[in-house]
């Protein structure tokens, strides 16, 4: 019997472990020398995939859905959508290929339009994050992570679905999930199994019962022209929560961090509002809370010299894309005004994150917020801890901080089910 | 000069009217861009400019 024909080798192959402690040292390294070494690469690590590292490659393949797909396949139980693989429910619409695909995004888009974002969304944000502070202005210390980065996001994204905003804490800790490393997730999955067992039987009490919340909007939509089904409005909440919670939480951690080391870029922001817009798309590049897509190929396809087959992993580093020097001058220099600032942070192409106008107005409404009541804020450096993993997102566990107490403005709890 | 958005690239990133809200205009349904005139006044040229250089999608076309 003939031997089969060897499959053609993954080459070049690098040591690339983004989830390595290594890499979590500063992944602008990391991706700098793989950028300029092996721009395409294949890395054995997480079961092998291909990670590309120039701007302009990431962003063809982000926008060329047919060749690298986002699909989970029919029945699978891992998020395809980052490396590496994580046992979790499916995110509708992220992991769906057109046609499929827009028959859901279109029933988010109207709900996270920049025009509902400003009427309904901002008043919430606002509400949450006076409510979170009024919880630990008058101490002069707490945890920027615990306190205000964390449950901001956290409870905005369950008031506004519909979801118990008592749990907030339990959903945060299940999340923990993503960034832990892959020997250490057991605990962790049980934990996502219990809020996903939550989340779900809400949608099923809309789905009987609508109310004015997001959930029984989602409930009570139309797919193709038939009712959807409770299994994928819990996929399309499982989506929501997942891109709303650590998404924000991280961001802001990365940037009150480099914030409280850099006095004169704080009171800048404090000084010149019109500065804020233009510092949040820097920060967005700099400190991208999703530092990476993953997509699988369709078909065999070459990309920078490299043969790709099909089946085979792709990871999209966004964090590698907005640190490219021939799309960003000085990469690594944070420039607060820098324009143009065409970062991958949302992603590009049809993807484009849906939340993303939330995103901006919750990181300018905390960011705002927190420099106006607790402006000479100052991390204990020391006693901050990172995030275990960096390579799904970049980020901080605890920031514990002081600053002069001031007085509690009285806000109501933003929704019911928090202590006023 | 003309403004131009080529619908199928746009995707709806809204950096075009954070750098030009007089030109350009977002759906309420899904954030994509549009135009408020296809012949730009020349006093808005510059942030015209501007704000196809900023589009992250690069949808936005520019003449003259």
């Amino acid at each position: 019997m003939k031997e089969r024909t060897a499959v053609p080798p993954h080459q070049p192959e690098v040591d690339f472990d983004h989830m390595s402690p290594q890499f979590g040292r500063d992944p602008a390294a990391a991706f700098r020398e793989l950028r300029e070494g092996c721009p395409v690469a294949w890395t054995p690590h997480h079961g092998g995939f291909w990670v590309l590292t120039r701007y302009e490659d990431i962003a063809a393949a982000a926008r060329d859905d047919a060749t690298f797909s986002s699909a989970r396949p029919p029945g699978g139980k891992f998020n395809v959508i980052a490396i590496p693989y994580t046992e979790s429910g499916r995110n509708v619409p992220i992991e769906m290929d057109p046609p499929e695909y827009f028959a859901f995004r279109r029933i988010l888009n109207p709900i996270l339009s920049p025009a509902t974002v400003n009427e309904v969304v901002v008043p919430m944000l606002e509400a949450t994050t006076h409510w979170c502070i009024d919880q630990i202005i008058e101490r002069g210390s707490a945890d920027l992570v615990d306190d205000v980065t964390a449950p901001v996001p956290a409870i905005f994204t369950m008031g506004w679905l519909g979801l118990p905003v008592d749990e907030w804490q339990a959903f945060v800790v299940a999340k923990r999930l993503f960034v832990l490393p892959v020997d250490q997730r057991e605990e962790a999955l049980a934990d996502l199994h219990a809020v996903e067992w939550l989340w779900r039987e809400v949608v099923e009490a809309r789905a009987a019962h609508p109310c004015g919340d997001i959930i029984s909007y989602l409930a009570t939509q139309e797919v193709d022209g038939r009712p959807i089904t409770t299994d994928e409005v819990v996929d399309m909440v499982t989506l929501l929560i997942h891109g709303g919670f650590g998404t924000s939480n991280h961001l802001m951690g990365q940037t009150f961090m480099y914030l409280s080391g850099n006095r004169e870029l704080r009171s800048r922001l404090r000084a010149e509002p019109e500065l804020i817009a233009p510092a949040t798309e820097e920060f967005l590049r700099y400190f991208p809370p999703n530092t990476h897509l993953a997509r699988t190929v369709t078909h065999d396809v070459e990309v920078g010299g490299c043969p790709m087959q099909a089946g085979d992993r792709v990871m999209l580093p966004w964090y590698s894309a907005n640190r490219d020097p021939d799309a960003f001058p000085d990469p690594d220099e944070f420039i607060v005004d820098r324009f143009p600032n065409r970062h991958t942070a949302f992603g590009l192409g049809i993807h484009r994150c849906v939340g993303s106008n939330v995103a901006r107005q919750l990181f300018r409404v905390v960011l705002t917020t927190v420099l106006e009541r607790m402006p000479d804020y100052e991390i204990d450096e020391g006693r901050a801890i990172e995030m275990p993993t960096q390579g799904v997102s970049t980020g901080w566990a605890k920031l514990p901080v002081t600053f002069t107490p001031g007085p509690r403005i009285g806000a109501p709890p933003p929704f019911p089910g928090l202590a006023s | 000069m003309k403004i131009l958005v080529l619908s199928e690239r746009c995707q709806g990133h809204t950096v075009c009217n954070m750098n030009a809200p007089e030109l350009f205009v977002l759906s309420e349904e899904d954030g994509h861009a549009s135009t408020t005139c296809e012949d730009v006044p020349p006093h808005l040229e510059e942030k015209a400019r501007r704000a196809a250089l900023a589009c992250p999608e690069q949808a936005i076309v520019v003449e003259g």
